[in-house]
């Protein structure tokens, strides 16, 4: 019996294999299981933050069948003077803006780069219904698969339920770069570890630079594992337990040479400089590199690929939030330069092999995401502003490859979604962030039922 | 009048069953003139909140406070190089977004997990704040301008009446725990911690200096400190 199998049987039973005592079985999803960690389906979440316009990626329309009278008007036209790919782009598709692969169904507009070249892999979902035009609700909706509370979030994010579901089986199961991350009553190991760039996780991951002697380490370690009147007193919801588990993990993280593989210097490695090459990193201008999408994108590859992280969050933008003329100026080349980084990222997990010798790819899930879209016309100040109908893109393990799933109408209005064909069907409601994040977990046979609450909907015909 | 009249309704309702609320009445004007009331032994009242952890201002606040001042009379807290410079630690500049304070741009929520990473800064700045801590107070001829070790010598390390008094000294200063005199188990921990680091050294000259500054890093280090 496979172990995914296992898995679901043993959530139908609401067992958990492990974790029965104390407060491990109340915080432990209960369909955890101890699997083996060189086998642990991966995650990758890459936002762009700010809300994206759809009609530059992933849900583009015909530039030159566009009129005046155009319920939706791409006016990629707009974006020429600035940015020569679009004016690349418009040639290359005869005018349309809209790059239909050959053998492909999917169509992407100029923003997509050289993400088009996975389309076999990829699958996208059109009509997304984010319910909200406040970015923080947006983003923390897609986050969790749970609608906030006002601005609060609800629930923990799906990194962290991919990695409480994995076990603490790696450094960092749940690691955070530049964004946010939630954990509602799971284990303090599956908490997303928050970074802002490389040169943090090489914090984290060195040892103390003014370390004390190893037997006074040692000592205050006792000291701490003694826990004093104090802590008992403080030690509601687990917190002191908590932060002591913590500090030992942090001991332990910065103790070997987990740090190695992320020394990014302008100087590297011969193992790095590969890293380079295959992430397009120009080391004259590494600190750029390392703060933008394709550092961010490296430094997640790099954490699947050395077995620190099970699942990564990333920001593959700086804000897209492009309410003025700084949509014609950046926002072709913002989503451009954040899918392409993605793509180098498939390229690179596809290329490398994990301790059995399988493609890291063949284990990862991919969700590609934004706080929400933008209108369909442009406003008078040369910008779009926030509009409901998002899409997202879905790539990885046990998603099907070369799918769209829903669609908008001409004037990127919601239409309904009939799961099981991924057809528009005006009589149910439109895709929603708990029903990717119910289809994402269920293809990686990872449960869903902490989002029940959500009325999550399998979107079948996106399952492989 | 008012306001002491809310105050005085707001504590008597932690004593209602204990007190008749006519002789309450009476006490009003005795603490409007300020004069401190002896509550005598109260229960502790339960929790009104889950435990916290301190996030990033109120621990960059708490710092120099705890800490006290260095022989030049400057604040002393834990700063990190930056640029070849000692800067503030717990501000843009050096690790405060790290450490979760919130940019109000990309995040606006501040994380007040008790995470790996914070644990790992949180070693950092025990370690730098204590070292600035014990050089302040080796050039400090009178001790109760020491923040440190007030109460007792770094060279009469042996002491136990005042390596206790000073650790009962340390354990309100840290942790704002008024230990008794007569109470021996609160600090046993810590005392244990103190011997053993100084019956490690090698040189006498080295014991006090070394064991003062694991009691400092340990205390900072603690959950007690970092959680409310």
């Amino acid at each position: 019996m496979s172990s995914i199998a296992r898995r679901r049987i043993l959530q139908g039973l609401g067992l958990a294999s492990a974790g029965f005592l104390g407060r491990d079985l109340l915080k432990s999803p209960a369909f955890a299981l101890p699997v083996d960690p060189n086998k642990n389906p991966l995650l990758v979440v890459a936002t762009f933050p700010g809300g994206w316009d759809q009609m530059l990626a992933l849900d583009p329309r015909d530039l030159s069948k566009t009129t005046i009278d155009s319920a939706a008007q791409p006016s990629y036209d707009l974006c020429v003077p600035t940015d020569p790919e679009v004016q690349k782009f418009l040639v290359e598709t005869k005018g349309s803006g809209v790059l239909q692969p050959v053998g492909s169904k999917l169509s992407f507009g100029p923003g997509i780069g050289r993400m088009a070249q996975h389309w076999q892999d990829l699958c996208l979902i059109r009509s997304l219904d984010m319910g909200t035009l406040t970015h923080e609700v947006g983003r923390r909706f897609l986050l969790t698969g749970k609608f906030p509370r006002g601005l609060e979030a609800s629930g923990s994010a799906l990194g962290t339920w991919w990695a409480a579901q994995g076990g603490d089986s790696s450094p960092i199961p749940n690691l955070v770069v530049g964004g946010e991350s939630y954990n509602e009553g799971l284990d303090i190991f599956a908490s997303g570890l928050r970074i802002n760039a490389a040169k943090d996780l090489l914090t984290v991951l060195t040892a103390q630079g003014a370390a004390l002697p190893p037997a006074t380490e040692s000592a205050i370690t006792d000291y701490l594992m003694k826990k004093g009147c104090g802590d008992d007193l403080l030690n509601g919801d687990g917190l002191v337990d908590d932060y002591l588990a913590s500090r030992n993990k942090s001991l332990l993280l910065a103790s070997g040479k987990l740090g190695v593989p992320f020394q990014f210097t302008a100087t590297p490695s011969a193992e790095i400089q590969k890293l380079y090459d295959a992430f397009h990193i120009n080391s004259k201008i590494l600190q750029l590199e390392l703060a933008g999408p394709r550092g961010q994108v490296m430094l997640a590859g790099q954490a699947l690929a050395q077995g620190i992280s099970q699942a990564v969050s990333i920001n593959v933008s700086d804000s897209i939030d492009h309410h003025d003329d700084d949509w014609e100026l950046r926002h072709a080349r913002d989503l451009r330069e954040g899918f392409n980084a993605l793509a180098d990222l498939i390229d690179f997990l596809k290329a490398t092999p994990d301790k059995a010798g399988v493609a890291l790819w063949s284990r990862t899930t991919l969700l590609v995401c934004s706080d929400f879209a933008r209108t369909p016309k442009v406003n008078a100040r040369g910008g779009r502003d926030h509009h409901l109908a998002s899409s997202c893109l879905l790539a990885g393990k046990g998603i099907k490859g070369d799918t769209v799933i829903g669609a908008t109408d001409s004037g990127l209005g919601m239409q309904g979604l009939d799961p099981l064909t991924g057809q528009v069907d005006p009589n149910q409601n439109a895709a929603r962030p708990p029903d990717v994040h119910a289809t994402l977990l269920h293809a990686a046979g990872l449960g869903y039922s902490h989002i029940s609450n959500q009325m999550p909907r399998l979107i079948t015909a996106a399952l492989a | 009048m008012k306001g002491w009249l809310a105050l005085f309704v707001a504590t008597m309702g932690c004593q209602a069953a204990h007190t008749e609320p006519s002789s309450k009445l009476a006490q009003v004007e005795v603490i409007a003139t300020g004069v401190p009331l002896d509550h005598g032994q109260l229960e502790v009242p339960p929790l009104s909140r889950s435990p916290r952890r301190l996030n990033a201002d109120q621990l960059a606040a708490s710092l120099p406070v705890v800490a006290g001042n260095d022989s030049k009379q400057q604040a002393i807290t834990w700063t990190v190089k930056v640029g070849g410079k000692d800067v503030p630690a717990i501000n843009e500049g050096g690790v405060g977004t790290t450490l979760g304070r919130p940019d109000y741009y990309q995040n606006t929520q501040e994380s007040d997990d008790a995470s790996p990473l914070y644990l790992k800064f949180v070693d950092d700045m025990a370690r730098d704040v204590c070292a600035k801590m014990v050089a302040a107070d080796l050039v400090q001829k009178n001790p109760m301008t020491r923040n440190l070790v007030r109460f007792s010598e770094f060279s009469v390390w042996n002491d136990k009446t005042a390596v206790a008094r000073n650790l009962r000294y340390l354990t309100l200063r840290f942790l704002g725990r008024k230990v008794a005199d007569t109470d021996v188990a609160s600090i046993a921990n810590l005392q244990d911690l103190y011997e053993k680091i100084a019956a490690a050294q090698a040189k006498d000259a080295d014991r006090g200096k070394a064991a003062w500054q694991a009691v400092c890093v340990a205390l900072l280090i603690s959950p007690e400190f970092h959680v409310n």
